[in-house]
């Protein structure tokens, strides 16, 4: 399936870019964290959050075709 | 209350007499009087907040000067809090500030934030925030979340018994950054601490609020929102606790 990735706050600069389109085979998120680690391994030191279709999920919601999944960190500083 | 002093705010739909009176007689517990927390201070002490209480135990730094309000060249090496309420009473005579020079942590936090109407953190750690997170969930005070870095903020309600809890969210470990070590840009602070502080105003005067996740990006000036929703068997507010 085809999903739309967004990326916020730092991972913007970690990954170089706010958005990519991903073909996906898996079904659930903690799968498609499994991929995007690989793609960007920096990412999971920093804490990876997930929210699809703007809704925060966890690992195991399921994902559809056209899905637009957004992955951000928890930001620490105050 | 003086009507004309608050005119500007009172002539809003949203705020209006009764919401002002709402906020007259609020006290708003603020953890940690740095970026956010200082900066929010300063908007809930223009905004006619009935009172303030203010924790931290650091002193001013001459690095902090560049985005902390409430603080000039002449509060280097001296304490925030008390920096901070000769600031605010400036500010606002009116309002009332109590000083808490103390570091929270997870045995003082229940005693330092109790009797507040909303409890505003201005942290810069997960491990106060978790504390703050259990110890309001606890007492049932509405806790506002905000924190800041580089060039990003993010800010998450918590209304115990209606919107998800630093625990619903299973929020990941990771490495935390501080803002002298890995750099924060001004308007990150204020972006942020604006979305805290108007937060918290629509949860003192009683506005229903859903559970989100605001991310400011003070470099595209953005906001984006996260819906969330409260998990029933969170371990902290899950239904069986209640």
């Amino acid at each position: 399936m085809k999903l739309s990735v967004r990326y916020f706050a730092m991972f913007t600069e970690v990954t170089g870019t706010s958005n990519e389109i991903l073909e996906f085979e898996g079904t659930n998120i903690m799968q498609l964290k499994k991929v995007i680690n690989d793609l960007h391994p920096e990412l999971s030191r920093k804490g990876m959050m997930v929210a699809v279709n703007e809704r925060y999920s966890d690992d195991s919601t399921i994902l559809a075709e056209g899905d637009t999944v957004a992955i951000f960190p928890p930001v620490s500083g105050g | 209350m003086n009507i004309n002093r608050y005119s500007g705010q009172i002539a809003l739909r949203e705020i209006s007499i009764s919401g002002q009176k709402k906020l007259s007689q609020s006290m708003v517990t603020i953890v940690g009087i740095g970026g956010n927390g200082s900066v929010s201070a300063e908007l809930f002490a223009r905004m006619g907040i009935g009172k303030l209480r203010i924790v931290d135990d650091d002193v001013v730094r001459e690095n902090n000067l560049h985005r902390q309000f409430l603080y000039g060249e002449s509060s280097v090496g001296k304490q925030k809090v008390v920096e901070a309420a000769g600031a605010l009473k400036l500010i606002n005579r009116e309002m009332q500030v109590e000083v808490v020079n103390k570091h929270l942590d997870a045995e003082n936090v229940s005693g330092i934030i109790e009797g507040s109407s909303l409890v505003y953190d201005g942290t810069d750690n997960f491990a106060a925030r978790f504390a703050l997170n259990r110890a309001c969930v606890k007492l049932g005070i509405p806790f506002v979340m905000t924190s800041s870095l580089q060039y990003w903020g993010e800010v998450i309600p918590v209304v115990p018994g209606k919107t998800a809890c630093l625990d619903c969210l299973n929020i990941p470990k990771m490495e935390e950054g501080s803002c002298s070590q890995i750099g924060i840009f001004p308007p990150a602070v204020s972006m942020t601490a604006s979305i805290g502080v108007s937060t918290s105003v629509s949860i003192l005067m009683g506005s229903e609020i859903t559970g989100f996740i605001k991310i400011a990006d003070s470099l595209k000036n953005t906001v984006e929102t996260i819906e969330t929703q409260r998990n029933p068997d969170c371990r902290t507010c899950g239904n069986k606790l209640r």
